[in-house]
């Protein structure tokens, strides 16, 4: 990596050549965003939202805190990241970046993130990010998700989190509406996963990653995803039976989730080919779908809300 | 040791006094992503201390005037 050729290859000086954008992509920004939105859907579910300054800081260290998992994540991962086309142009096995710097990075960052949301926010919200953090690196990463099948099922919950994070740093309390959109989101996690895992079973299995359809076969799969798409159906009208969210969030969630339950279906059905890997990506494509319109409504209602308050 | 960073044909050097000979020399790619890497860190460090500085203020509220001078 270096010009000092007069040195022995073992003793000259490692030079990175990682640019900021490699740093970038190890917070895994496409998760961070989706971090960001549920927080704020938590953030706003707030009976007096805080100061915007506040709640935007709010939000960029939960967004921090979420990058500084994946950072974790990819630097023990980075072993299995190199087996899968998936994962494998990430920077560090893809060799443009060095472990330890991720692991600083993200060491840093993780730190940075708890101490910033607990001094602009409050410190219970501080402590609620911190057990994310940690949960998502220590419990799922290192280990269930190369343990068990149910890595994701135990894993979702630090997924689901950032709306009860982005509710307690606009209270210091957490409620029953943050802990819905807790439910919501660790509900989802299990039947999105595995609709990916149905199409990428191979390379899991090349990884050694014990994901359900290698363990389990896919029809138990199929089953699951089924199951856990009737669970998740009425679970996604609750915000508006329970009176935090409006009839026309009750309206968009009853049709989202008879559309997710028709694909879970069609997932249950179709098991052989062609047609079978269609319904597994229509599944997974529309579970993301699905979760960011449930979220999108509720940002837009209680944003509306707040402009009422002031 | 001495470092010494040069701009002169995109190449930044460190002498290394202790062995006498070049020391490390970086590539043109090396020392452009070091430079990338520096604007970065020092961005986010200013744009971290002015939104400390915003939130001490929004969390000082009214009570950030009410002081004797």
């Amino acid at each position: 990596m270096s010009d000092a050729s007069y040195l022995h290859e073992e003793q000259a000086p490692r030079i990175s050549v990682a640019s900021p954008s490699d740093y970038f992509a190890l917070l895994k920004p496409r998760v961070m965003s989706l971090v960001v939105f549920t927080a704020l859907a938590g953030l706003l579910l707030a009976p007096t939202p805080p100061h915007p300054l506040i709640g935007f800081a709010s939000l960029l260290a939960i967004a921090v805190g979420a990058g500084a998992s994946g950072a974790l994540n990819m630097w023990y991962d980075a072993d299995i990241d190199a087996l899968m086309t998936r994962t494998r142009k990430r920077p560090i096995p893809a060799g443009r970046l060095d472990p330890e710097s991720a692991l600083a990075f993200g060491l840093v960052l993780a730190t940075l993130s708890v101490f910033t949301l607990g001094y602009v926010a409050n410190w219970f919200a501080a402590a609620l990010l911190a057990f994310t953090i940690l949960f998502y690196v220590v419990i799922y990463t290192m280990w269930l998700k190369r343990w068990t099948p149910m890595n994701i099922v135990i894993g979702g919950a630090a997924g689901a989190l950032p709306p009860m994070v982005g509710f307690a740093a606009a209270t210091g309390e957490i409620n029953l509406a943050s802990v819905v959109l807790f439910a919501i989101i660790f509900i989802w996690t299990p039947p999105h996963f595995w609709s990916l895992a149905l199409l990428k079973s191979e390379e899991y299995g090349r990884a050694g990653v014990p994901m359900l359809p290698n363990v389990a076969g896919e029809d138990r799969t199929r089953l699951e995803i089924m199951i856990y798409a009737l669970a998740l159906a009425p679970l996604g009208v609750a915000p508006w039976l329970l009176g935090f969210a409006s009839l026309a969030y009750g309206l968009v969630s009853i049709g989202c989730g008879v559309a997710l339950v028709a694909l879970a279906t069609a997932v249950f059905k179709q098991r052989e080919g062609e047609a079978a890997r269609r319904a597994a990506r229509r599944m997974f494509l529309f579970s993301i779908l699905y979760l960011f319109v449930l979220f999108l409504v509720l940002v837009v209602e209680r944003t509306a809300h707040v402009f009422a308050l002031i | 040791m001495v470092n010494d960073m040069t701009d002169a044909g995109d190449k930044m050097t460190e002498h290394s006094g202790a062995f006498g000979g070049p020391g490390v020399v970086l590539t043109e790619e090396q020392a452009r992503s070091r430079r990338q890497r520096n604007i970065a860190i020092g961005a986010t460090i200013a744009l971290l201390a002015v939104l400390f500085y915003a939130v001490t203020i929004v969390k000082f509220g009214a009570a950030i005037i009410n002081r004797t001078i």
